[in-house]
């Protein structure tokens, strides 16, 4: 993949001012302004404190590393190639947050050519909802066909405010809809697991009677006569509400949330979203992703492999291993693309336990161990291209502050150096 | 320089009137010339079959809606893996996963491998139209383009309602250029956004959505006159209301009625061409409809046959999938398109011992077969909809060859044919030259391309050559050598290269007063910005239309 449609440079202002799209959450907002004074962010607009953690002051590391001490890029990406090439097919690369799209690109690309291993967010973060969908299928919407269509919002065990901080104004209960006049939320709390305090209807209900709530809900939508147990009661009056309404946005998230909910559970609210689309009621689940554009990292490797995580090229064309997914294998060497600390913890560990080679933003700050590490940017500040909504809405991303090295450059030079060893393409 | 002269092949070349001539045929510089030098290379193509590359009309093959597909499939890229081809010069290329929607890189080998150098995507929302960019950029070895939704748009709808005829050419052109769009496509007019309310779909033409005045009619009409105004390459590209319903025929009918005298493409003709209903069996109504087709030469079709085999559903037509998840019970993808379109996804398997799905066999032969005019009715399955584009061979056999055809028919589940014509005994093959037009000079002609789908000097160099074999379908499967601008990319099999393919797009100018009102259409309701709405920097410049 090229990012050959997003050559134009972007539009900085007489007034310092320039436009960006935010990675700071899977909202991808498109609407924040920067203010730069020089080469670093002075200030921001709108407010938001997921921006304000992604954004910081604009300026990140630029170092080159090789086993800890300072070097020249070209010795870095020498060092790199030569761990990945004398590790004989037993690599791992993990696709880490934070890079633009075509980044990703390159990186599978050396995955497919070095017989690897591709880890991603998603083995820890989304796993389960991935492999319902592929099971059942999946009802769902672009954001901003729940802004202009749900009358219903059932956050079901998530609280957006955190670590989506504008969700609410931009694509639900807070927005203008375009045929929406009057909305109602509901907040499903279930164990720790918190919904909104503000819904207008809290309903609570323990981790283990969430799949039974869940199954009684289903059997009240087939109009079963059968009485249920007390406190599954609040269940099916909820589904009850939810048949009444025109379009119901069921809003959960796949990642933050309790790692102990089953298989079984995840399905089963996918099942229920499906069982809501019927004559006079439609139904989309959006299942809230964080990280910076990890919905591009899944889109692309599905595109490109057919699988949308946890592939491996050991018999050299995309197999599917998710039940291996997190710490299979044994591997001789790793490398990761993006941001290290932005992995969840077990894909992170199976990375570093490992000679590694860590090319991303923070490198030679996350990752003091490596065998190389190269820091660069971040998509959206300094690096151009493609990132993806957790809607898997692609929006373009600009350059609006220097970093000496473009990922997508580097990945490149990486691929050459491999080819040059022997290792095709 | 490159010249390459093919020589001794039997040249099957309809649009210049060449049906199996003996000649040579000279490429220089990735076009076709009249001569070259006596000293350039050759490649020997005696007692070959030499057509033009294929050009597939409507296909999905790089979209958000065909990677909601992948997703689905899982079991089927695991049973189908493909590893990384060797090419001629040591290289090597990308692996991939096959199945009824192979990964870009294997779409775009197996695209080749059968001998077809353009693909269309037929159903792009545009709000997702630099997904699709981006899968095309991950297809090499053909030429690409896409058709951008719009029957369904929320501006466009306004305009129709406020009686904005002007405002909507302009909006649609704009469209065009901003999404690097080919063509307008429609799909359930009207119906997707009645999907989203409580009206659920639109079922007449004549019926008007809730709250508005747009119709089906209203809208077809609207697009056609705006495309034809514009001289868009292609026509607008027309998937009419209530597919797959029995009972269709009469609103096919209307549709294309409602457009009698503008150029229109109705696309998978097939699945709209159902008797019955409100009680009645299913029943072929193929006669009936390819009878006005034939009448009408403003309009053309691509059949959209079903083949015997798995299949994936892949469309934005919303209601009907849903119609199916609810009668099958099979896995369902859905997905909301905000202010545009929608998207359904169903795995699926038409077996010849189902009565709907063998009728819906014959209706597309029956079409095929009755045709008069083969360069208006043309060829596909509507991939992956009615089947692989991998059983191409199978169905240019199931044309040619009615032995194949008969023994076929004699063992489907006969229950609905009862009034098919093709029980009548149709007895029509057809030749090499017919299967040229409706698999190459035809779908190039109606998408307006001219330098494609003919060898005529200027022509793009995108050549396919096949050894003559009774097995008609092993014919088609294994060409002997295939040409991409000149470069053999496929020969004996095996691929020696894989270019990446130019992007195939319009850009038609418009007043550029409409912009104000997208722009503040844009502020009020869109979820990203004006100024990232529009793809950036492709590379191939836009098709001038002929």
């Amino acid at each position: 993949m090229t990012s050959d449609h997003h050559t134009e440079e972007p539009g900085l202002s007489h007034d310092g001012t320039v436009p960006i799209t935010c990675l700071g959450c899977g909202c991808t907002c498109d609407d924040v302004v920067l203010t730069l004074a020089g080469d670093a962010v002075a200030s921001f607009t709108p407010a938001c404190p997921a921006a304000a953690a992604w954004i910081g002051d604009g300026r990140l590391p630029a170092a080159t590393h090789v086993r800890g001490t300072s070097t020249s890029r070209e010795a870095a990406l020498d060092a790199a190639a030569a761990l990945l090439h004398e590790a004989d097919g037993q690599v791992l690369v993990v696709l880490a947050p934070g890079l633009p799209t075509a980044t990703y690109g390159e990186a599978v690309a050396i995955a497919d050519a070095l017989r690897a291993a591709v880890e991603t967010p998603h083995s820890a973060m989304s796993a389960e909802w991935l492999l319902a969908g592929q099971r059942r299928g999946r009802v769902i919407a672009t954001l901003g066909e729940l802004r202009h269509r749900a009358d219903l919002f059932v956050y079901w065990g998530v609280d957006p405010a955190e670590q989506w901080p504008r969700f609410a104004e931009r694509f639900a209960e807070r927005s203008t809809g375009l045929h929406t006049v009057e909305r109602s939320v509901i907040g499903v709390h279930i164990g720790t697991d918190a919904a909104p305090r503000g819904a207008g209807i809290q309903i609570t209900m323990a981790p283990d009677d969430e799949l039974a709530a869940i199954g009684a809900m289903r059997a009240a939508l087939r109009g079963a006569a059968a009485p249920v147990a007390p406190r599954l009661q609040g269940a099916v009056d909820l589904v009850q509400r939810m048949a009444a309404a025109q379009y119901i946005a069921i809003i959960t998230a796949a990642d933050g949330g309790d790692p102990a909910r089953s298989t079984a559970r995840t399905e089963a609210l996918l099942a229920l979203a499906q069982q809501l689309n019927g004559p006079t009621s439609r139904c989309a689940i959006t299942v809230l992703r964080a990280g910076a554009n990890v919905a591009g990292i899944e889109s692309l490797l599905t595109w490109q492999t057919g699988f949308p995580f946890a592939v491996d090229f050991a018999s050299g064309a995309p197999a599917y291993a998710p039940e291996r997914r997190g710490s299979r294998g044994r591997y001789a060497a790793a490398l990761v693309v993006g941001d290290l600390q932005a992995l969840p913890t077990a894909v992170r560990d199976a990375a570093v336990r490992v000679p590694h080679v860590v090319i991303g933003p923070r490198a030679s700050v996350h990752a003091p161990d490596a065998v190389a590490s190269i820091d660069t940017g971040v998509a959206g500040l300094h690096e151009a291209g493609t990132a993806y909504r957790m809607d898997d809405v692609p929006l373009p991303v600009d350059a609006v502050l220097p970093h000496p090295h473009p990922s997508g450059g580097l990945l490149a030079e990486l691929r050459a150096r491999l080819h040059r060893a022997g290792v095709s393409p | 320089m490159s010249m390459l002269r093919i020589t001794g092949g039997a040249i099957h070349d309809p649009a210049n009137g060449v049906d199996g001539e003996i000649r040579d045929l000279c490429i220089r510089d990735g076009r076709i010339v009249a001569e070259l030098p006596s000293d350039a290379p050759t490649f020997n193509a005696a007692g070959r079959v030499i057509m033009p590359g294929g050009v597939d009309i409507h296909s999905h093959v790089a979209s958000a809606s065909c990677n909601h597909g992948r997703r689905l499939l899982p079991h089927e890229h695991a049973a189908d893996p493909m590893p990384a081809p060797v090419f001629a010069d040591g290289s090597v290329g990308r692996s991939g996963t096959g199945g009824t929607l192979p990964s870009t890189f294997t779409t775009g080998y197996r695209y080749a491998g059968l001998g077809y150098t353009t693909v269309m995507d037929a159903a792009v929302a545009p709000l997702l139209a630099r997904h699709s960019h981006h899968e095309f950029d991950d297809t090499p070895c053909i030429d690409g383009g896409f058709y951008t939704l719009m029957g369904n748009d929320e501006f466009l709808m306004r305009q129709i309602d406020a009686g904005e005829p002007a405002k909507a050419r302009d909006y649609m052109a704009w469209l065009l250029g901003a999404t690097g769009a080919y063509a307008v496509k429609v799909v359930n007019p009207g119906g997707i956004e009645a999907w989203k309310t409580g009206q659920r779909n639109i079922h007449d033409i004549d019926e008007a959505l809730q709250g508005r005045k747009s119709t089906p009619r209203a809208i077809l009409s609207a697009l056609a006159d705006a495309a034809n105004a514009l001289r868009i390459p292609h026509g607008i590209h027309i998937h009419c209301n209530n597919l797959g319903i029995p009972g269709n025929v009469a609103t096919t009918l209307a549709s294309m009625e409602a457009l009698d005298g503008r150029r229109a493409h109705f696309t998978h003709l097939q699945f709209h061409c159902y008797g019955g209903g409100e009680g009645k069996p299913w029943s072929s109504a193929a006669r009936e409809v390819i009878a006005r087709i034939n009448a009408h030469p403003e309009h053309t079709v691509d059949v959209g046959q079903v083949m015997f085999g798995p299949a994936t559903l892949v469309t934005a037509d919303g209601p009907v999938e849903y119609l199916l998840w609810k009668s099958s019970g099979r896995k369902w993808t859905n997905v909301d398109i905000e202010l545009e379109s929608g998207c359904g996804v169903i795995p699926y398997m038409y077996r010849d011992t189902a009565a709907v799905a063998a009728l819906q066999w014959a209706v597309g032969l029956e079409l095929f077969l009755l045709s008069e005019d083969p360069w208006r009715v043309v060829l596909s399955t509507d991939h992956p909809n009615g089947g692989s584009f991998a059983s191409y061979p199978k169905l240019i056999q199931l044309l040619m060859d009615k032995s194949v055809r008969d023994a076929q028919l004699a063992v489907c589940n006969q229950k609905l044919l009862a009034g098919s014509a093709l029980l009548d005994g149709l007895s029509r093959e057809y030749t090499l030259n017919e299967i040229a037009i409706i698999t190459r000079a035809g779908p190039a002609r109606v998408l307006g391309l001219t330098h494609k789908g003919h060898l005529g000097v200027g022509a793009d160099a995108d050549v396919t050559i096949y050894d003559r074999n009774a097995d008609i379908a092993a014919m088609f499967t294994s060409p002997v050598a295939v040409l991409k601008a000149g470069e053999i990319i496929v020969e004996e099999g095996h691929l020696r290269i894989a270019p990446r393919g130019a992007r195939l797009h319009v850009r038609p100018n418009h007043d550029a007063a409409v912009l104000p009102a997208v722009r503040q259409h844009f502020a009020d309701y869109a979820t990203i910005r004006f100024e990232n709405f529009a793809v950036r920097g492709l590379k191939t410049p836009p098709v001038v239309p002929p």
